[in-house]
């Protein structure tokens, strides 16, 4: 049965699908990141490499 | 992510000196890649530098090429960054130093291993993926303890939040392993030979799956993590963007997987699969140039110090060539434009913009920055660091311009087709003659970046000499406590990287399981025919010696649907073709002509010669001699095994022929041989492995015949 499902699956429906999917995410993904509560934690974020952190003296 | 006062403190050190020992891995096998390279330029203008020897030749020296300059030295400078930055992102020691160290040594043995094996003529045939089967597992497992390492210096952070250069590395880590486990799947025929349980077109699809997607993975995304941590250091500011890291990171991610098959455009491929390749190749130059903008842009209003500071020129450079490559890929993935650049030099030029101008670069300038702060000293010359700069960037504009010109020039000359409808240049070495010129422009390119990189050693090696001992220091931070996992939104979901790397899996999967599943899933994937036959067991032999001795580096075995190509080497390729070849060697480079239809185009006493001495048919040619083929005798006893495991694999050889793959073998020999005795040629070498190479090459393209 499963093989039959497969079989007839046409597999341009396959990348069709992923592309919706990627779409979906890229939206979701700039839509999240522009959220109103994002700039102090980007902020702070970004600073990190910078941060080295406190010797201990 | 501020510390609250009655949070409880916790000292700590980083191990650092793990770092310094891929640092001077790094240096030490940079020279040996750039050396290879330099050298393997330098054959290709004049055969001569071959030398005459087996371990010398183009076909095995192009791999360790490679290997040394990708997981070589790419792969050490890799480790030493990201080991550097991420215990210092997570404020945590890394989680283990016995692995640390077994992570060192091991990729330092598999590194000489390849470089013994590849010379000794051992090798499965697949690109960026030559080392047999012993080295794949020994990578594997020292992938693993990688893994373990970072994933539990990340699990004992004191930083909640991961930088984006974590993700980066997470990514790379996740998929660098998926990638290697599923295109080594073979089975072993003795300790240094394997063959792929993908054969043909699927085999083709997987490895170029792999392809491209370790030029992505190893030597993109661990590099741009460096590059979020290294040049926000170096200039002493924050990133430009950082949601502009988020989207593009996750574009990056999803979209890289699929574009693997432009590197089988207008081959025999599936239509759909070469499409999806092609588009999604294209929509990828986005989310690169996100990479490269937000690398860039952190720059801005400090040009003034790039200028005087030679780690941000390096950088800024490395950035600003993985802009140009970035955009030049997905140029050459457009079907029309691989109608040209396909096979050509200009390719190579691509890949070099890629690898020196970003890689390299990006290792200059990470090491410029590095070995002086870990050291606790100073560069000791600024001016020969601008030197450094200035020759590579010299050596890279010969060597892009030079491949430009010779690969533009070989893909028009191949295509020229007359107003009679016959080729205007029908023998392939003129079109080699024509660019052999452009050769010793690319070597002498090469030259300068080498010596550039001389001077660099010679640089850091006084800046170590100039520094003192040092202890370790000892830093304080908070310890993560319950409380600190019960914030909400994207900053839990940053903080949690468990599911963060769940979701990375998943991403990397979407795109293989759309381009890889049908191979498995269908029968229809490709037509069959009932021509196509198995390899005699002497003509595996031969294909077997094809491959470990690197033909396909400089041959291609695929004939492209396109008049000129039909005209000059014969019918177009089918897909049923490759049915039984594992292996595929369908090739990426034709220095030399396509072989595909090679088979009983010429009498055997041509081949002969033509091994023997290629400028004694082709005065022109800039081939290798393969002497040593003339003396090393076929090894027979093998045969039946490989027959055996090739039926395992789905090649429909029968038990009787599998009994007798010696006896047939040496049957077909005998017959070849009496052929050429004709011609003087002794009896003796009948049991030379030249005969099976001959026997290989005469099979080549006969199945299918004419139209």
């Amino acid at each position: 049965m499963k093989s039959e499902v497969l079989s007839n699956f046409t597999f341009t429906l396959l990348p069709t699908m992923a592309l919706v999917l990627f779409f979906v995410m890229f939206t979701g993904v700039v839509i999240w990141v522009y959220r109103k509560s994002s700039g102090k934690v980007y902020g702070e974020a970004s600073n990190l490499p910078l941060n080295e952190g406190d010797k201990d003296e | 992510m501020s510390n609250a006062p009655s949070q409880k403190m916790e000292t700590f050190s980083y191990d650092d000196k793990l770092v310094k020992m891929f640092l001077a891995a790094t240096v030490g096998w940079g020279l040996v890649g750039i050396l290879l390279g330099v050298l393997a330029a330098l054959q290709l203008a004049s055969y001569k530098f071959n030398l005459g020897l087996e371990w010398t030749t183009f076909g095995r020296l192009r791999p360790l090429h490679t290997n040394a300059a990708i997981f070589a030295f790419c792969g050490n400078a890799i480790f030493a960054g990201v080991y550097y930055s991420t215990q210092r992102l997570c404020k945590a020691r890394l989680f283990n130093d016995f692995l640390g160290r077994f992570h060192f040594w091991g990729w330092q043995a598999i590194i000489v291993a390849a470089a013994v094996t590849l010379l000794a003529g051992f090798s499965q045939g697949k690109e960026y993926a030559e080392l047999e089967w012993p080295i794949d597992l020994a990578i594997t497992v020292v992938w693993v303890v990688f893994a373990v390492n970072f994933f539990g210096t990340l699990y004992r952070r004191r930083e909640k939040h991961m930088y984006v250069a974590i993700w980066f590395y997470i990514a790379t880590i996740i998929t660098v392993a998926l990638l290697h486990v599923v295109n080594s799947i073979e089975i072993p025929v003795s300790w240094m030979e394997s063959y792929p349980i993908y054969t043909g077109v699927q085999d083709a699809l997987v490895q170029w799956w792999y392809g491209h997607n370790a030029v992505a993975f190893f030597l993109t995304t661990p590099f741009l993590g460096l590059m979020y941590y290294f040049i926000p250091k170096a200039a002493n500011r924050p990133v430009y963007s950082y949601r502009l890291s988020i989207i593009h990171f996750w574009s990056l991610v999803f979209i890289y997987i699929w574009a693997g098959p432009h590197h089988l455009l207008y081959t025999s491929l599936p239509e759909w699969a070469q499409t999806v390749g092609m588009v999604f190749s294209i929509i990828l130059w986005a989310p690169s140039w996100g990479g490269m903008i937000n690398g860039l842009l952190t720059l801005r209003g400090a040009w003034d110090k790039v200028r005087q500071d030679p780690v941000l020129k390096f950088m800024a450079t490395a950035v600003t060539f993985y802009g140009m490559a970035t955009f030049e890929g997905p140029l050459l993935s457009i079907k029309s434009v691989s109608g040209i650049a396909h096979y050509t030099d200009w390719i190579v030029g691509h890949v070099h913009s890629g690898t020196i101008g970003w890689n390299i670069m990006m290792v200059a300038g990470i090491l410029y920055f590095l070995i002086p702060k870990i050291l606790k000293t100073k560069l000791y010359s600024i001016k020969l660091a601008n030197l450094h700069f200035w020759l590579t960037t010299f050596g890279l504009i010969l060597y892009i311009i030079s491949m430009w010109v010779a690969g533009i020039t070989q893909g028009l000359m191949w295509r020229a087709v007359d107003e009679a409808g016959k080729l205007v240049y029908p023998d392939f070495v003129e079109t080699v003659v024509r660019i052999v010129p452009m050769y010793w422009v690319r070597a002498i390119g090469g030259a300068f970046v080498l010596i550039g990189y001389l001077a660099m050693m010679y640089n850091l090696y006084k800046t170590m000499k100039s520094a003192a001992p040092t202890e370790d220091e000892v830093f304080k931070a908070p310890a993560i406590t319950e409380d600190s996992h019960t914030e909400e939104g994207h900053r839990k979901l940053e903080g949690l990287s468990a599911i963060f790397t769940v979701l990375v899996v998943v991403a990397v999967l979407v795109g293989s399981a759309v381009e890889i599943l049908p191979t498995f899933m269908s029968d229809n994937f490709i037509e069959r025919s009932e021509k196509i036959k198995p390899y005699s067991p002497l003509e595996l032999a031969g294909r077997d010696i094809y491959k470990r001795e690197g033909c396909n580096t400089c041959h291609s075995q695929m004939v492209r649907p396109m008049v000129d190509e039909v005209l000059r080497y014969g019918r177009k390729s089918e897909a049923a073709e490759y049915v039984y070849d594992t292996p595929h060697l369908w090739g990426s480079k034709r220095t030399g002509p396509d072989l595909q239809r090679l088979g009983k185009k010429y009498p055997d006493m041509w081949h002969y010669r033509h091994m023997l001495d290629p400028r004694e048919v082709t005065p022109k040619s800039i081939m290798p001699a393969y002497t040593w083929l003339f003396k090393k005798k076929t090894d027979y006893n093998v045969l039946t095994r490989k027959l055996k495991v090739l039926k395992a694999i789905g090649v429909p050889y029968t038990d009787a022929e599998i009994e007798n793959a010696a006896v047939a073998a040496r049957k077909q020999a005998l017959e070849i041989t009496t052929g050429l005795n004709e011609a003087g040629v002794e009896m003796k070498m009948k049991d030379k492995q030249i005969i099976a190479l001959i026997a290989y090459l005469q099979r080549l393209g006969v199945d299918i015949g004419e139209e």
